[in-house]
């Protein structure tokens, strides 16, 4: 059998072991190998070689313990998860804020924003009482305690009397009774007047 | 080419390729359960060493944790993973042959020493002592001649006999004609076979070596 000859038959031994011949291929071959012991032993061989390095390898992954190999892996993977975790939660923040920011750069949200500060301010204002002032009142307050007697020296004004609705105070420091403050109705703006003093004096 | 879809066993679903993706730790257990030993006979088969072996399978798997999002589903998913770990082979190998021999010599006796030990478990406990000592002459035997092919004819050789691809699979793999992959693996058993010629046809003859 010549070298070229020998070597086309090899490679087809090889490629009929894969089973990559095509189905006429393989049977031609079959032909050639059931008359030539050699060839059959070639693909006894052959196919041994293969069957013993898969076999070798395969035995050495079984020898191997993986435990290690796989608590490194699943480290990096369950550190990286913990972080992306942490960069979800402040993508949330940032975006939240971001959002807001976007929302009150519009005019409208803008105006309503400074309008809602004014007005919060205002409130809390109202309601905080000045400090050491006992009896703090607004126009149009009514109060009523008990409070110890006496206001302290506030005098009238020349020609003015208890009743008088001309009395004008600047201040009044309350000690006992009930007292009413009002503005007067034709002038809102007008000082605070005070207008009744029940179970006290104004003076 | 690109466009074939190897049917190698075990080929992930584009779900579990999914949630590797999303970085999800089971399913990054379950790819390790299913590959570790496969990648680990195919790198020994290259490197024919269990330390450098086992740090090439943590290599492989850390990669894909790292690249998977760069995984478009061009090829299949078990190729994908196999160029990995041949990449990472070749590399060792190339590091090896550029250390000192003294240094690569001590590897080699250390791995004879400590890793080529006969197996004592699953199918070697039934053989017989001799059959076991002859399995374990021609395991070494085989790695040897292993080590003579170049890294191009040994890669086919270990995805033909080990992982059982396909001409067409190791192909599109190696960005090869299938013409090609045919001759390497023909040329890679002609090779080994040379190589252990007399232990296989003392086989044939029922000869046994060893003690």
């Amino acid at each position: 059998m010549g070298h070229e000859k020998q070597e086309e038959l090899e490679i087809m031994l090889s490629t009929y072991l894969d089973g990559e011949l095509a189905p006429e291929q393989a049977s031609k071959f079959e032909m050639e190998l059931e008359g030539n012991p050699e060839l059959q032993e070639r693909l006894h061989q052959m196919s041994e070689l293969g069957a013993q390095l898969k076999g070798h390898l395969n035995q050495k992954a079984e020898e191997q313990d993986f435990s290690a190999m796989r608590a490194r892996v699943m480290s990096e993977v369950t550190s990286h998860q913990s972080a992306q975790d942490m960069n979800v939660q402040d993508s949330w923040f940032e975006r939240s804020l971001e959002s807001l920011r976007q929302l009150f750069q519009q005019p409208v949200m803008s105006f309503a924003l400074g309008a809602s500060v004014v007005l919060g301010a205002w409130f809390i204002l109202q309601s905080v009482p000045a400090a050491n002032d006992p009896m703090s009142l607004a126009t149009g307050d009514r109060v009523s305690a008990e409070l110890p007697l006496r206001t302290q020296n506030v005098p009238l004004e020349e020609g003015a009397n208890e009743e008088s609705p001309d009395v004008i105070l600047d201040e009044i420091q309350a000690t006992s009774g009930t007292l009413e403050v009002r503005t007067r109705i034709d002038d809102p703006g007008a000082p605070t007047v005070l207008w009744f003093v029940a179970d006290g004096d104004a003076r | 080419m690109s466009d074939m879809k190897p049917s190698q066993e075990n080929q992930p679903g584009a779900d579990l390729v999914s949630k590797l993706k999303a970085g999800d730790p089971k399913a990054y257990q379950e790819l390790m359960t299913t590959y570790e030993r496969r990648i680990y006979s195919f790198a020994y088969g290259f490197v024919h060493d269990s330390d450098e072996a086992m740090d090439i399978v943590q290599e492989t798997f850390l990669r894909v944790f790292r690249k998977v999002e760069t995984f478009k589903g061009d090829s299949a998913f078990t190729t994908w993973l196999y160029r990995i770990a041949r990449n990472l082979c070749i590399d060792k190998i190339r590091r090896k042959k550029r250390a000192p021999m003294g240094e690569f010599d001590d590897q080699r006796k250390h791995e004879v020493q400590t890793h080529d030990k006969p197996a004592l478990v699953g199918s070697m406990d039934a053989y017989s002592p001799v059959e076991s000592t002859l399995r374990k002459e021609l395991g070494q035997e085989l790695m040897g001649a292993l080590d003579t092919l170049g890294e191009r004819h040994k890669e086919v050789l270990l995805l033909r006999e080990l992982e059982g691809w396909s001409y067409a699979e190791i192909a599109e793999s190696m960005d090869l004609p299938i013409g090609t992959v045919m001759s390497r693996i023909y040329h890679a058993r002609k090779k080994v076979q040379h190589i252990l010629g007399h232990y296989l046809n003392d086989r044939s003859k029922g000869v046994t070596h060893g003690t």
